[in-house]
């Protein structure tokens, strides 16, 4: 069954679970790191919610590449359709957190020009400072440093699921299914470049 | 919590150590400085445009939580990478926020730019920690 379903429906349905989702955590779930169904209460453990608050947070460096390379190189369309799909991510990640009782507003993630590539903490500020010098060489290189950052993604998604309730795997589920959907997307715009 | 001197001034050494670390490619200090998977996510967004140039750089990266050697061959590299470009920054120190038990935000200015350090207590021990950012 998932097999047929194509990479276009699973977007429009990943656009509707998050904007869907939004609404759920404020009105279902109870705060303050609980989630409660009728029948199970899961609670996840200080290091889990660190975790989740972290992946948030870095959420925000794909979309400013994104958002920084698609300016650079404003005939190339593959930055700017995968960057909305980013923000998108930021959204999952926060609803997440927010479900969790993990406290968000102090993150800045306006997308005013002042503040896109713009990161209070060193080792992202880092990331993206590289990812950008090496994507301002040329088209080409600006499309692998996409591919790479997904790779990457793909990674972190794996490893920080791991041991998470059931909840937190299916968004990170969704968030690589969605990070596949762009490495997919870059591989092909490299092939074309190349 | 209130945080006292001590304490401000104990964070505000671990930042200066932390940049003149970079700045002298003294990854020793680093690790030192943080818990290490702080450390951990430092080299591996310090080594990301050199495992962008070369896979076997991206191999290692991907096992230095998990291989000695792998660590070691990539504080090497990175070491030299930082010592090559190494950069000079205007600090200033902004606010101390507490968050909860164990846990501080420093708020600084690096070359105007507002940025933050997180740091959770350790066996009395303040560790510069990515993952402290949420009240606890």
């Amino acid at each position: 069954m998932r097999s047929i379903i194509t990479n276009a429906q699973r977007r429009s349905f990943m656009k509707i679970v998050g904007v869907g989702a939004v609404v759920a955590a404020s009105s279902a779930f109870a705060a303050r790191g609980k989630k409660t169904t009728s029948s199970v209460t899961v609670e996840l453990s200080e290091e889990q919610k660190d975790t989740l608050f972290f992946i948030f947070q870095e959420e925000k460096v794909a979309r400013d590449v994104y958002i920084t390379l698609g300016k650079i190189y404003t005939e190339e369309s593959t930055f700017a359709n995968i960057q909305i799909s980013e923000q998108e991510h930021i959204l999952f990640a926060q609803v997440l957190c927010e479900r969790y009782g993990i406290d968000t507003t102090g993150v800045n993630l306006s997308l005013d020009d002042n503040y896109i590539g713009q990161f209070e903490l060193l080792s992202m500020q880092e990331l993206y400072n590289q990812c950008i010098e090496l994507g301002q060489v040329s088209l080409l290189e600006a499309l692998k440093v996409g591919r790479l950052i997904e790779i990457t993604d793909i990674d972190d998604l794996e490893k920080a699921a791991e041991g998470m309730p059931l909840d937190v795997v299916n968004t990170y589920s969704n968030l690589k299914e969605g990070s596949l959907n762009h490495l997919d997307a870059f591989e092909k715009a490299i092939a074309r470049e190349s | 919590m209130e945080i006292n001197k001590n304490t401000k001034e104990t964070l505000h050494r671990s930042l200066l150590l932390f940049y003149d670390a970079l700045k002298f490619g003294d990854l020793k200090s680093l690790s030192h400085l943080m818990t290490r998977e702080s450390y951990m996510i430092t080299l591996q967004s310090l080594g990301f445009k050199r495992a962008f140039r070369e896979a076997d750089f991206q191999t290692l990266l991907k096992n230095i939580e998990n291989d000695a050697q792998s660590l070691k061959s990539v504080e090497t590299m990175l070491c030299a990478d930082l010592l090559n470009n190494s950069r000079e920054h205007q600090l200033e120190i902004t606010s101390f926020e507490p968050k909860g038990t164990n846990r501080i935000t420093l708020g600084y200015a690096q070359d105007g730019y507002s940025k933050k350090m997180y740091f959770s207590k350790f066996n009395e021990e303040w560790k510069i920690d990515y993952k402290a950012g949420r009240k606890k």
